[in-house]
């Protein structure tokens, strides 16, 4: 009798936990690369991710292969050359909020710091990055900007390229989380 | 007691698991796409025969093409082989991400040609699973030497054509063959010996050595017997064999290659080789291509 008590409990703060879950299927994910010779720009708008409030947790996925180029040839090499994007299909992040705002319904619009791994390229990266969350109708928006630089993630850039990609890219985020 | 332990379990593998547990949710909402083979091939050519690739939709290729005199052939006193130069300047375009159209115009004979290169069957792989990909390639080819002092009346005799279809399929990230039935037809041979029609089986595949540079093979045996006249008596053209290296710097795709065939279009390196490569009747020969972007797709904006 008490376990089912317990399991009923455990099942009722879940379901209250659920309520606190922010998702997104379509999000932007856009870098760029600047330098004196060429400015290369990509988006991506498959990004998907899940902020769970209950649990302090927040995940990012995205296909590397959704990431589309001006230039055909540059979408070939990046997925073929630099990213190996048969080998390492997505690159992902998962971590936690640094300053955890007491639930999803206090936010309005605050920088919040987000901590954990980002992994691309089949390299994990431990990293801390400020992000613009505004609450919404249907859910939040996150917003921000943070620098990748590719060699940190084993990306080779040969000597023939390295005048056209910068060695810091700015990627920069906008997802619209749907609340469930 | 057993249920205490499970109590227990549940309340601290929670925090344990939990990060895993959202990717692996977000692993669970990715929708399964078609996904599509991509770079089989450096470039649209393996050596001289058609790889499975065309460039991107709305870009323009320009395609350089250089054979060199053979190495048999007096080749310091020919500088190289440079002094007996062959070239084929060509141009091609993607309207989409299948079809491609293109011209080009090679020295010898002062052949011009225009061609439709169309992927009809893209090998892929998740929610749609095709194991190779097939491509058509047919082009049309015009002699325009003149003849006793000026053009043929009847051009129609001048023309010859090519059809093909490329079979390929890319193994993995360095593996790619191609087979490649080929049929050839002249409209008018120079000698009697010599066939109309030829059909030939390509075989080619590149193998990459490092991210910028792979090495290729290409052999195209003929079905049939081909001969042309020597002397007092006849002699067979060989089958072409290539092995090159293919150099990708950014925009350009470099192909440096060793071939016993001279020419540059289908009729003449299929069916017209004389020379072999027990005779070192060998040609060193290199096809630069250069991509411009004309259109460019729509990059989604922000919402």
């Amino acid at each position: 009798m008490k376990f089912r008590l317990i399991l009923f409990t455990a099942l009722f703060t879940s379901v209250g936990l659920n309520a606190q879950k922010y998702f997104a299927r379509d999000g932007q994910v856009r870098f760029f690369s600047s330098t004196p010779i060429e400015d290369i720009e990509a988006v991506n708008s498959q990004t998907s991710s899940i902020v769970d409030w209950g649990k302090n947790q927040v995940a990012f996925r995205l296909p590397i292969k959704g990431f589309q180029f001006e230039k055909a040839l540059m979408q070939e090499h990046f997925n073929e050359n630099y990213l190996e994007s048969d080998e390492f299909p997505s690159a992902t992040f998962a971590g936690s909020l640094v300053d955890i705002p007491e639930s999803a319904d206090g936010l309005d619009d605050e920088e919040l710091l987000l901590s954990g791994i980002l992994s691309i390229h089949g390299v994990d990266q431990k990293v801390e990055e400020t992000f613009r969350l505004t609450k919404t109708e249907q859910g939040m928006d996150l917003k921000g900007s943070f620098v990748v630089r590719p060699k940190d993630y084993d990306i080779e850039i040969p000597s023939v390229t390295r005048d056209k990609i910068a060695q810091s890219i700015e990627v920069s985020v906008d997802i619209h989380y749907k609340r469930r | 007691m057993r249920s205490i332990a499970l109590l227990c379990l549940t309340f601290f593998m929670p925090p344990l698991l939990a990060q895993n547990d959202l990717l692996a949710e977000l692993e669970g909402m990715e929708e399964k796409k078609v996904e599509y083979v991509t770079a089989a091939f450096k470039g649209t050519k393996i050596i001289n025969g058609q790889s499975s690739e065309i460039p991107g939709p709305g870009v323009l290729q320009f395609v350089f093409q250089h054979r060199f005199g053979s190495l048999s052939d007096d080749f310091f006193y020919n500088f190289l082989g440079l002094d007996n130069a062959q070239v084929r300047l060509g141009i091609d375009y993607s309207f989409n991400d299948w079809i491609n159209v293109g011209v080009g115009r090679s020295s010898f004979e002062k052949t011009y040609d225009g061609f439709v290169k169309a992927k009809l069957l893209r090998q892929c792989t998740g929610s749609k699973n095709v194991p190779l990909s097939l491509t058509l390639f047919t082009s049309a080819f015009i002699n325009t030497l003149k003849f006793r002092g000026d053009l043929d009346p009847d051009m129609v005799n001048r023309m010859s054509y090519s059809t093909q279809l490329v079979i390929s399929r890319k193994f993995n990230s360095r593996l790619s063959l191609a087979a490649t039935p080929t049929l050839l037809h002249v409209n008018m041979v120079p000698e009697t010996q010599q066939n109309n029609t030829v059909l030939a089986i390509g075989m080619g595949g590149r193998y990459k050595l490092t991210q910028r540079l792979s090495l290729n093979l290409e052999y195209f045996p003929q079905l049939q017997k081909n001969n042309y006249s020597e002397g007092s008596g006849t002699s067979e053209f060989y089958n072409s064999l290539s092995v090159g290296f293919d150099i990708e710097t950014g925009g350009h795709v470099f192909q440096l290659f060793f071939s016993n065939s001279r020419g540059v279009i289908d009729p003449q390196f299929i069916a017209e080789s004389p020379g072999s490569w027990t005779d070192g009747d060998v040609y060193f020969g290199f096809n630069i291509s250069r991509v411009f972007t004309l259109k460019k797709p729509d990059l989604p904006t922000y919402n």
